[in-house]
């Protein structure tokens, strides 16, 4: 085609597009993968289980595709996919401390608990700077966490992820986490923003020093940007190990949820992550006894190790549903959220491929620690799962597109594999338009991408979903696309469904609805698998087969891989035990979660 | 209603505060002495039950009861010694007084202690209607429901267009759906791109102004609902906007009747604080509390 005729056809395309005005640009987002949860040397707790080097560079350049140094090994490693964009989420609480006293930090050292602490960090990097006595705590708070090294110490994160934010072709945000954990029920949330650098040094990270009530924190947040300019979003992690408060029915004062607390939440946290390296938030066995895949990488145990009992406060599907009961009672939805998956890596290093996972903490790299820790830990390694990522719906890898996404929640969760998942829903889509070239024209011309709204179902119609899903081109083929629909019926009981959409082979439904199970190739004895069953890609329109006008619903979409080994069986084989001693599954279904989208009557009964 | 236990029992009170008293006197005086002195470590069903269901994290006891009956005698020899192995550690530590210097056990036992004296508190009866009504007057800006919109819009894109071509296209466009009758669901259809999201349902406005700016809020305020008409165009930070805002609702205080099942939880939620102050108190009024010099203020 000439340069003139290129000239031509845009011209005559604006021109049709002015008059018209029907939206008709088709790939309108893109798809970029991420972690928004990654520590490395400057947590506390990251730096006294060995990561010792790996700093806020590091971490940008190993999430860029650079090779770097392993923080405990120093042997050389290379992410074997570059991610498109990274958040470096420190704990806030005495944040860089030993790197700084170290480096020698001349507002740290000025003092007699900073001096104290770079001797014992210099005879022994790994002395423990967590386990002060209440009393001691207090005083180390009150000489190494002041206003003016917290300045010095934040500004040092925005000003790495300034130095590795390329718009367009990597974007980096500076955050950091909150790690609030009243009698270790975890209620940790990561904070990021997408404002620019000196926006970003007019405020100092909210910690759980000063609060340990969510309340607290939206508050600030929402004083914060008023007073900067800055924005925020806050996402919520291991609600699984919240001990029921992540998800409660009531505030943090124990009385039950207001519309002004929905308010405030949704402002702020538009995402939860489900999925991480300490396991997933998605759906509990015993609480959802008819999911045959909701036994998936549980973890049963708070922030110290000790057992947690079932709760629905815990895990995310019953979450939606409660958000659906509250905003019946109150007008507004606590937990209209969408999902994401990150890694919670500590080593600085961003790592969730089952074949090549380099652990949460520095000091679990070894296969034989991991077999056989030389010290007591809390977090075993083969208890970890290798997981999450966050793929992101975006006009342009920027910080301002990308932070829209997370706003709009048209962003997704995965356990690891990249497989690329687009939902739409509406009310006229039709089969023909899941077999497309490009699925997202109908997508977005007929109806709302995940994370969206459906409102008042014209008469005679109900929701349809239009999905298409493409494995991961390194992973496994998938097996099937589910649909979980949960509604808030009459009575204002809540209720749970799980569909299977489409399927790879000959496979038909059971009287139930279920599916055979789509087989396992895998070799425990070699670490191996072959795609020789399953599929690479699959691509559906799911209308609602019990769809009620009057109720409240939410459907959300779960793809599934086909079996490939779990990390700790690759350990097994490399150390030449058998797999049972891993005492974890030899094989996992890795699997998508998107976000879901809502529908809401016109009257809701 | 969860909260509701059979805790009701004077009698029951007076036993578990009983048993309180016991448990402070049995830590006061230590029993680590007499333990390690007990050589005898008794091995039966129920501690091999409970060694088994601890170490999985599990608590099914009959599921475990069965593993427990399916184990061969060489298995079972195994856990008896592992058993065994963990009780003389535990013996010898306690006998060490390692638990003394210990955060993690500290917390742990004042946690333990929380929840005895919470499930003292929680036996209340069902408050009477008077009471309720009562309480539900007092705290009723508590159950005040935000002001809420549902909206549906067609976005068009000044940077693309340009500020008048935007504004013009908006109003040609509003003129064509509503003389055609254009439902809500046919808005994806038209327009441009707009950043966040096609729907806003049941949203408070402050969440909309997060994502169409100050001044959009102010004009939709002032805008009535109407499923068949569309509006605009509506000026936001990104462009202008043709909307049908189908729903408006008020800022309101609800019924009793409506919500009555929530103020019965709060009402009670706050008699067992009240309770659980007082136990506290109670207790606190038996120790005499030295305050040395603490320097500075505590809080930031």
């Amino acid at each position: 085609m000439s340069r003139q005729t290129i000239l031509l056809r845009f011209l005559l395309l604006v021109i049709v597009g002015m008059l018209v005005t029907l939206r008709a640009n088709s790939q309108e987002t893109h798809l970029y993968w991420g972690d928004t949860h990654l520590h490395t040397s400057n947590s506390i707790d990251a730096f006294s289980t060995g990561n010792i080097n790996a700093d806020p560079d590091t971490a940008y350049r190993f999430a860029k595709g650079l090779p770097v140094l392993h923080p405990s090994l120093r042997t050389r490693v290379r992410i074997a996919r570059p991610l498109d964009f990274l958040v470096v989420s420190d704990h806030a609480e005495l944040m860089s401390l030993q790197t700084e006293l170290l480096k020698g930090n001349a507002q740290m050292l000025a003092t007699e608990w900073g001096k104290r602490l770079r001797a014992e960090l210099q005879a022994d990097p790994r002395r423990s700077v967590m386990n002060f006595k209440p009393e001691e705590r207090q005083e180390v708070y009150k000489q190494l966490f002041t206003i003016e090294i917290r300045r010095g110490t934040w500004a040092a994160q925005v000003d790495a992820a300034e130095r590795y934010n390329e718009p367009g072709k990597f974007t980096a945000f500076a955050g950091w986490e909150w790690s609030s954990a009243p009698d270790w029920k975890n209620l940790h949330r990561v904070i990021f923003t997408p404002s620019d650098a000196a926006t970003a040094k007019k405020f100092i990270p909210f910690s759980s020093n000063e609060s340990q009530k969510p309340e607290d924190l939206w508050h600030w947040l929402e004083k914060t940007e008023k007073e900067t300019g800055a924005e925020f979003i806050a996402i919520p992690h291991n609600s699984n190990l919240s001990g029921g408060l992540m998800f409660d029915m009531v505030d943090s004062a124990g009385r039950t949820i207001t519309a002004e607390y929905a308010r405030m939440r949704m402002r702020w946290e538009p995402v939860v992550e489900a999925t991480q390296v300490k396991g997933t938030s998605e759906v509990l066995p015993e609480l959802s006894p008819n999911d045959e895949f909701a036994d998936f990488e549980i973890r049963r145990k708070l922030l110290i190790g000790t057992p947690t009992p079932p709760n629905k406060g815990d895990y995310v599907r019953y979450a939606l549903l409660r958000g659906l009961e509250i905003e019946q009672n109150t007008g507004a939805n606590p937990y209209k959220f969408g999902m994401i998956g990150s890694t919670d890596s500590h080593t600085g290093l961003s790592s969730v491929e089952e074949n090549n996972f380099l652990g949460k903490l520095a000091m679990d790299a070894l296969p034989q620690e991991r077999y056989r820790p030389s010290s007591p830990v809390i977090f075993p390694a083969w208890e970890m799962s290798a997981s999450g990522i966050a793929g992101v719906w975006a006009t342009a890898n920027t910080r301002e597109a990308i932070a829209a996404a997370f706003k709009r929640k048209e962003v997704y969760a995965t356990t690891g594999p990249r497989i690329s998942l687009r939902v739409f829903g509406g009310y006229s889509f039709t089969k023909i338009d899941a077999d497309a070239k490009d699925v997202s024209k109908a997508g977005y011309s007929k109806g709302v991408p995940m994370g969206g709204d459906l409102w008042n179902a014209p008469k005679g119609k109900a929701p349809s979903l239009l999905i298409y899903a493409v494995k991961d081109p390194t992973s496994g083929n998938l097996d099937r696309i589910q649909v979980i629909k949960g509604w808030l019926d009459a009575s204002g009981q809540t209720h749970e469904h799980v569909y299977n959409a489409a399927w790879a082979g000959e496979r038909k439904l059971n009287s139930e609805g279920k599916l055979p199970a789509v087989g396992n190739t895998v070799d425990v004895r070699t670490a191996t698998y072959s795609n020789t069953i399953g599929t690479a890609q699959l691509a559906t329109v799911w209308t609602d087969p019990d769809f009620n006008p009057a109720q409240r619903t939410f459907y959300y979409v779960r793809v599934l891989e086909i079996p490939t080994p779990r990390h700790s069986t690759y350990d097994a084989v490399a150390l030449g035990i058998d797999v049972k001693e891993t005492h974890q599954p030899a094989t996992i279904q890795e699997r998508a979660y998107s976000s879901p989208i809502w529908y809401t009557p016109r009257a809701p009964k | 209603m969860r909260l509701r236990r059979f805790l009701r029992e004077p009698l029951l009170h007076f036993l578990v505060a009983g048993g309180i008293l016991f448990g402070i006197f049995g830590l006061t005086h230590r029993a680590g002495s007499a333990l390690a002195s007990d050589k005898t470590i008794v091995v039966d069903k129920e501690s091999l039950l409970n060694f088994l269901q601890y170490r999985s994290n599990a608590f099914k006891p009959e599921f475990f009861s069965s593993q427990l009956e399916a184990m061969t005698p060489a298995e079972r020899k195994d856990l008896v010694d592992q058993y065994v192995q963990e009780e003389i550690l535990y013996r010898e530590a306690k006998a060490m007084g390692l638990e003394q210097s210990d955060y993690v056990i500290r917390q742990r036992l004042v946690q333990k202690m929380r929840f005895l004296i919470e499930d003292v508190a929680e036996g209340r009866a069902e408050p009477s209607d008077a009471v309720l009504a009562e309480y539900f007057q007092k705290n009723r800006k508590r159950y005040a429901v935000d002001p809420s919109v549902t909206f549906t819009h067609i976005f068009f894109d000044s940077s693309v267009r340009g500020d008048k071509e935007a504004r013009e296209s908006a109003l040609r466009l509003k003129d064509t759906l509503n003389a055609g009758g254009a439902p809500f669901s046919d808005a994806p259809k038209y327009g441009d791109r707009f950043p966040f999201l096609q729907n806003y349902v049941e949203r408070t406005f402050d969440y909309v102004a997060s994502h169409f700016g100050n001044d959009f809020v102010s004009e939709l305020k002032q805008s009535a609902p109407a499923e068949k008409h569309w509006i605009g165009p509506i000026r936001s930070t990104y462009g202008y906007h043709v909307v049908l805002m189908t729903r408006l609702t008020e800022a309101r205080i609800p019924e009793l009747n409506e919500i009555r099942s929530q103020v019965a939880d709060d009402w009670l939620r706050d008699q067992i604080e009240d309770a659980r102050s007082r136990s506290l108190n109670q207790l606190a009024g038996q120790y005499k509390i030295v305050q040395k010099d603490l320097g500075g203020s505590i809080s930031q």
